[in-house]
């Protein structure tokens, strides 16, 4: 009887339990997990909002990869971005890297330095864009000034050549306070052991960097790459803002082009394919990077020489 | 209170509210009507008065649905999708035609026929013509305007009546200032083009609405004006390169429509300019293009009598002069399109020559994505210009593969 009474006791303590997760886990079925196989199932159909949707199988694959005439910013779009995640990965990496050495370098002002980097992080994406077509209007502004001071032409967003490359450095210049916590705390986590004991085998401020710093961070680097990376390839805002995809395409991107898709043309099951060709080639970096950058297949291996010091042999 | 039962009160009510979201309004008898959201708080409560008036006097419920105009077709997709379908709304000009070639609009000219207060004659005819598909009536006119040229008086001592007269104003034009803003990228590039096109007397359809045309002499020649117009000095180039370039007071004209009028005299109260006809090729008529908006009624609504009076109702001069207050146009009816302003006068004489975009599929897909790069990308580029008849001969080629 007792026994009986403790089981049924705890069956209804289970059962509130799962009541109280209940609205959590409706809004992740229906807002989080349906619509990622409803855009797949509406990959296969011919559908512009309003009319019942037709199967066509494969054909909005087949036509964005081959039909140049129907769907002429496919291939432009998908290369516009693989340069803009070329240019705005390494250097936010790079740059990650830089500044956060200088701010565990027990600077003084640390902790100004952490906010300054971090206020962009926080700033809406139409604000940033607000001030930096205000620093680079070419007759306004610092490049402006420039151009009344120097007599220079220089106009940023106005050419095919430099437009792309402002957009990376914007993104690295906003993620960069994100970026640089997330590197600090990966920093400031390594063994302070380690780098006196490099110290001791005569290494200097490069050695350690290279030989302590980097292995301590490379689980952090594998994080920030793969996270920069289908970040730069979501890229969106900016171009949307600033440009609208000029010149000359040079800043259409792919998420900007599913947008002219689906909102502009209502073209949604050809947005829908190119949403699941977007996440495979996602799925597919996310790969070859576990594999080869540093922290990825190796990255446990490391964690745990570091864990031992044996990595500090090369010291 | 037990566990279960206080589960039960908990979550029973969040299930109905989500439940009752999805209903929509057809089974109560109430009209769903979207409109463009009027961008002032006082034009929205006209508006809604303006509906409170219809109630009034029909005794027919109406649910105004207010939707900002950058995001109204996103929004009313969505709609359409789901089950809060609208009864009636607004659509922009060069949509009739898709939604009318998939029978999601009624074609209301059995509806129409019947109205007492308005007939064809009394619209604008272009625009009338907007909302016929197919020999068929899709919707009406209500608001209307067209593209006029926008100079500045401290730039330009007269007024350029002829394409010759104008590209003759870049000679007098003080040091650091140039010609002309340009007909920005992309959409905006085919959209403006339509303005120098109709003044050569082309058009974007052949007679027989059966291949594009914007590729013929007409075309070659309007592009050629606007590449003229442009220049290829850095000054120019850097100019239009700047955002608000003609409210700076750095070019001498844009073009522009009526709301472009709220917006200088707003952010710019110094700036001194006014408004003219855009300049047309000697001996010949000033043309421009035009754009605005329509009402439709939809297929799948139950109450299509009822959206036929709330039509015939907004078309009333009082309401309609309302309403293009609202989006800063003008009635698409003629005898009411009246102003005493004499910048706006202007735009109402540019209505008279106007053309809107042609009324076929997809047209707004050959715009943005053929057309428009064509110009701006290609014809028009500062870096690389291309060659005007290929690159006009390529846009047409794709659009004609994509329309017909």
């Amino acid at each position: 009887m007792v026994v009986t009474d403790k089981k049924r006791q705890k069956r209804r303590t289970a059962l509130i339990g799962w009541l109280f997760i209940l609205p959590l886990i409706l809004y992740f079925l229906v807002f989080q997990i349906a619509p990622i196989f409803m855009s797949f199932g509406i990959s296969f159909t011919e559908w512009n909002w309003r009319t019942v949707p037709q199967f066509v199988g494969f054909d909005n694959y087949v036509q964005l990869f081959t039909n140049r005439i129907l769907y002429p910013n496919f291939w432009k779009s998908l290369w516009v971005t693989i340069q803009y995640m070329l240019m705005s990965v390494p250097f936010s990496i790079a740059t990650t890297l830089i500044v956060s050495a200088m701010l565990n370098s027990k600077i003084k002002g640390e902790k100004f330095f952490k906010s300054a980097f971090f206020i962009p992080s926080v700033t809406a994406g139409v604000a940033i864009s607000a001030i930096w077509m205000f620093l680079i209007d070419p007759t306004y502004g610092v490049v402006g000034a420039m151009n009344r001071a120097w007599g220079t032409n220089i106009n940023l967003l106005g050419r095919t050549t430099t437009a792309l490359p402002l957009m990376a450095v914007m993104a690295v210049w906003s993620g960069l306070g994100y970026n640089v916590l997330i590197m600090l705390s990966a920093m400031k986590n390594i063994n302070p052991s380690l780098y006196e004991a490099c110290e001791i085998d005569g290494g200097g401020a490069v050695r350690k960097f290279f030989h302590v710093t980097l292995p301590g961070v490379a689980p952090t680097i594998f994080f920030l790459c793969i996270t920069s990376t289908i970040g730069s390839l979501q890229a969106f805002d900016q171009m949307y803002l600033m440009t609208g995809g000029g010149p000359d395409g040079s800043t259409t991107t792919f998420m900007l082009e599913i947008y002219n898709m689906i909102f502009g043309y209502q073209e949604v099951g050809t947005a829908s394919a190119m949403s699941y060709i977007l996440f495979s080639l996602i799925l597919v970096i996310t790969i070859i990077g576990q594999r080869f950058l540093p922290g990825g297949r190796e990255r446990k291996e490391k964690e745990r020489k570091v864990k031992d010091g044996k990595h500090l042999k090369t010291c | 209170m037990t566990n279960k039962v206080f589960a039960k009160i908990s979550f029973l009510p969040t299930i109905l509210l989500s439940l009752v979201g999805c209903q929509d309004n057809q089974g109560e008898g109430i009209v769903s009507f979207w409109a463009y959201q009027p961008s002032t708080q006082a034009h929205q409560n006209a508006f809604r008065a303006l509906i409170s008036d219809f109630t009034e006097e029909t005794g027919i419920k109406v649910k105004l649905n207010l939707v900002v105009k950058d995001s109204f077709n996103m929004a009313l997709n969505s709609a359409l999708s789901g089950r809060s379908k609208p009864d009636m709304s607004y659509l922009d000009q060069p949509l009739i035609a898709d939604y009318a070639s998939d029978g999601t609009i009624y074609d209301i000219s059995s509806m129409f026929a019947d109205f007492t207060s308005v007939s064809q004659d009394d619209f604008f005819s272009s625009v009338y013509e907007t909302n016929i598909y197919d020999n068929k009536l899709y919707g009406l006119p209500l608001n209307v305007t067209a593209s006029v040229l926008f100079y500045n008086k401290n730039l330009v001592a007269t007024v350029p009546q002829t394409w010759e007269e104008w590209l003759s104003c870049r000679d007098s034009l003080p040091s650091g200032k140039s010609l002309f803003d340009g007909i920005g990228n992309g959409g905006y590039a085919g959209w403006y083009f339509q303005a120098f096109l109709a003044n050569c007397g082309g058009s974007f359809l052949n007679e027989g609405k059966s291949a594009v045309a914007f590729n013929d002499s007409h075309g070659i020649e309007a592009a050629e004006m606007i590449r003229s117009l442009y220049g290829s000095d850095q000054t120019s180039i850097i100019n239009r390169g700047t955002s608000d370039a003609f409210g700076n007071g750095l070019v001498a004209f844009k073009l522009g429509s009526s709301s472009d009028i709220d917006r200088f005299d707003i952010n710019f109260p110094t700036l001194n300019y006014d408004v003219a006809l855009v300049p047309s090729k000697t001996g010949e008529i000033s043309r421009s293009n035009m754009g605005g908006e329509n009402a439709v009624v939809y297929s799948h609504s139950k109450l299509k009598v009822e959206c036929g009076k709330l039509m015939e109702f907004l078309l009333r001069e009082e309401n309609l002069d309302n309403l293009s207050d609202f989006t800063g146009n003008f009635p698409a009816i003629r005898t009411y399109a009246t102003s005493e302003d004499t910048r706006l006068n202007i735009i109402i004489a540019q209505m008279e020559n106007s053309v809107p975009r042609p009324v076929i599929p997809k047209w707004i897909r050959v715009n943005d994505d053929y057309l428009g790069p064509a110009l701006s990308d290609k014809i028009l580029s500062d870096e690389n210009p291309r060659d005007i008849q290929s690159s006009l001969n390529d846009a047409a080629a794709a659009a004609n593969q994509l329309l017909f």
